[in-house]
């Protein structure tokens, strides 16, 4: 199929409607559908096509493209009843990461990203992870790798957690404490330490979403230095841990609660301490 | 008297009373300090974040029934006024403030949860506006962290309170609640008023200048750093998955939390969801036809917007009745008690107990817009899992459950 029979395709996308604000309020749901599935069915070149009709925004109007794009990344997961065939999935997914190779506007890129978050999985981790490194597309990355999810993911996350960027270690730190990934646990210590309070007090708040007592020691010492609103959140990462580890580690969960006791001691902190207790009674 | 001394004070008169609500009823607040009289220890800090359209009015039902002294106002559209003083862009340095106890949250939907959970963890009680969240995981967050801090929140939309005084919901109400019926007949049907077209969102809108007032990146919050349009704020910011989720988001919770009540589904949610939409943008919220939603007792609940496709017809709405019950069950739902009146955020402030519309009930009512939400834009019929509160067997459906914030902001 050539890429003039793309364009048809895509031209029976939905249109903004002028005289209604220009949402999107006449849509033949059946005609749409069958378009999605021509589309798909002419494979990784029609993909290729799609992306290169998009273009970054304000430059011109690529929405049925964009719906078309994000109509394919549905279909392959079972858009309008269709049965989910996960080689399907699959190849979508790697040709569409393909198209990230390509030199093409960041805003493109950062599109095609937010679409493999929607349909994206293992196959193409590496090819987001490069992105990683690129200051337009490491959040739409990173979002779509947290969203997949998996050891791979967090080794790129590893990786980018040594970079100088600020931006770029905040992402990574926040990251490795979602995805709950063990072998960031000595990476995020030494966050805990950073000159910035934002990446102090995630890297906190990961080492207690992971839950690893090997951080533990790390997030009490942060908590004796923060304030203000760094201050409350130690707070939180103190609870959120001693709850990770209460059934299976009682006697860490007890260090923790104790830390929280002994160090809310102003009288605006009494509901901590209250908290630290009722804890500390339930544990016995 | 300073101000933090103040505070202990009344926190300990609230204590205190929570543990002896014989007297705490029987000598009112007039009585110790004359009519009239509002004692210093009653005075709360309060404060506004979210200072739009809707958030006066959110202020006002969080001081309905309360003394609060104004201390602070956030929003992200204060850059060219903000003092820090009482005037806020950043809603953290409110919430560090030791003088402020109540919060009242009416930003777009994106920061609902943040901001609740953020404040319960400063140990403020929050009122917030509905929807109570953007996607279900927030919802549970939300529950978590009232549960751990013991802090009251209270969603704002009060239809429940009128559902729980009307004898037929009533009625309904205690034979759900019984138990005794092992099915339920039911069929709810709500039509029309969902706003479709009204907060449908614009896709080809052309990014333009941030205005000088407005921080951007704080207004984006969690949600992806997009080029600033102005529709993205300001009331149309409903038309955009990134901070709410249609008419359906907007106005569901105020349809669907007095079912929730009336039909005694406060713990739990349906297990199977179908809608009637096209594809759907991947930007902003658009058309829908109907949902369907299916509990595991049997009830059914549909939502049907009236302005896109055919509309509804599988099945007509049926009510229960205590005729569905056998002669000797009906006698047992007549001896039940009646439920305990739902309180009031004042009321739920001074006791320490759950208000009416608690961030549980609120997070369950919630969750059916996100579910109905979810069923539209994957564009196939999904099962959930009420207790795991994830979708079953699908794991694309399951990232719209729980979805990626941007850094720093996380559950």
């Amino acid at each position: 199929m050539s890429a003039e029979q793309v364009k048809k395709l895509v031209a029976a996308m939905p249109a903004p409607e002028p005289n209604e604000r220009g949402i999107l309020s006449k849509i033949d749901r059946n005609a749409t559908l069958k378009a999605i599935a021509e589309l798909h069915a002419g494979g990784e070149e029609h993909v290729r096509t799609l992306v290169e009709m998009l273009v970054e925004p304000g430059t011109g109007n690529d929405h049925q493209a964009r719906y078309a794009l994000h109509g394919l990344a549905l279909y392959v997961c079972g858009l309008g009843g269709r049965l989910r065939n996960e080689e399907d999935r699959k190849s979508f997914s790697a040709a569409l990461a393909k198209t990230l190779d390509g030199d093409r506007p960041a805003a493109v890129k950062e599109f095609v990203l937010r679409e493999l978050q929607v349909c994206g999985g293992g196959e193409v981790v590496a090819a987001i992870g490069k992105c990683l490194g690129e200051a337009a597309l490491v959040e739409a990355a990173a979002a779509a790798l947290v969203t997949i999810g998996g050891d791979e993911a967090a080794t790129q996350f590893r990786r980018l957690q040594q970079s100088a960027n600020r931006g770029q270690r905040l992402i990574a730190v926040q990251s490795m404490g979602v995805l709950r990934d063990k072998q960031s646990v000595s990476a995020l210590a030494k966050a805990t330490d950073d000159d910035d309070g934002e990446i102090r007090t995630v890297a906190c708040w990961a080492l207690a979403n992971i839950g690893d007592p090997a951080g533990i020691d790390a997030c009490l010492t942060a908590a004796e230095k923060a304030q203000g609103y760094e201050r409350i959140q130690a707070g939180k990462s103190r609870l959120l841990f001693a709850e990770r580890l209460k059934d299976s580690r009682q006697a860490d969960a007890k260090r923790l609660y104790e830390h929280l006791r002994r160090t809310s001691g102003d009288e605006s902190e009494l509901y901590l301490r209250e908290i630290a207790e009722r804890e500390l009674a339930g544990l016995g | 008297m300073p101000r933090q001394q103040k505070r202990i004070t009344r926190r300990s008169f609230v204590k205190t009373a929570a543990a002896a609500p014989a007297l705490f009823s029987i000598v009112p607040r007039h009585v110790l300090g004359g009519a009239g009289y509002v004692a210093p220890s009653d005075t709360f800090g309060g404060a506004l974040i979210g200072c739009g359209g809707q958030g006066p009015g959110t202020y006002r039902r969080l001081s309905d029934g309360l003394t609060v002294k104004q201390l602070a106002q956030c929003d992200v559209k204060f850059v060219d006024r903000a003092d820090n003083k009482s005037i806020y862009t950043d809603f953290r340095r409110v919430l560090e403030r030791k003088d402020i106890d109540l919060v009242a949250i009416a930003t777009p939907p994106h920061w609902h949860a943040l901001i609740s959970i953020a404040a319960a963890e400063a140990g403020k009680d929050v009122l917030c506006e509905k929807p109570m969240t953007r996607f279900i995981a927030e919802g549970r967050a939300v529950v978590d962290a009232f549960k751990r801090y013991n802090r009251v929140f209270q969603i704002g939309t009060f239809g429940r309170f009128g559902a729980s005084r009307d004898n037929n919901n009533l009625a309904t109400h205690q034979i759900m609640r019984s138990g005794l019926l092992k099915e339920c007949p039911a069929v709810v049907i709500r039509r029309g008023g969902f706003k479709v077209k009204e907060w449908s969102g614009r896709p080809t809108l052309p990014p333009q200048p941030v205005p000088s007032n407005l921080d951007w990146n704080m207004y984006c919050g969690p949600s992806p750093l997009k080029p600033y349009v102005r529709a993205r704020t300001g009331g149309t910011h409903r038309g955009y998955w990134d901070y709410e989720g249609g008419g359906l988001a907007d106005m569901g919770q105020h349809q669907l939390d007095p079912v929730q009540w009336t039909y005694a589904k406060d713990d739990t949610s349906p297990v199977e969801i179908e809608a009637h939409a096209p594809p759907a943008d991947p930007e902003v919220c658009g058309m829908w036809g109907w949902v369907e939603m299916r509990y595991a007792d049997g009830m059914i609940l549909v939502l049907d917007s009236g302005e896109w496709g055919e509309p509804y017809n599988r099945k007509t709405e049926r009510r229960l009745s205590v005729a569905d019950l056998s002669e000797a069950d009906r006698e047992k739902v007549k001896a039940m008690d009646k439920p305990e009146p739902l309180m009031t955020f004042a009321e739920a402030v001074k006791s320490r107990q759950q208000a009416g519309g608690s961030a549980e009930a609120a997070h369950r009512a919630a969750t059916l817009l996100h579910l109905a939400n979810i069923a539209i834009r994957t564009g196939r019929k999904i099962q959930y899992d009420p207790v795991k509160e994830q979708v079953v067997g699908d794991e694309e459906a399951n990232r719209l459950v729980n979805q990626t914030m941007r850094a720093p902001w996380h559950l």
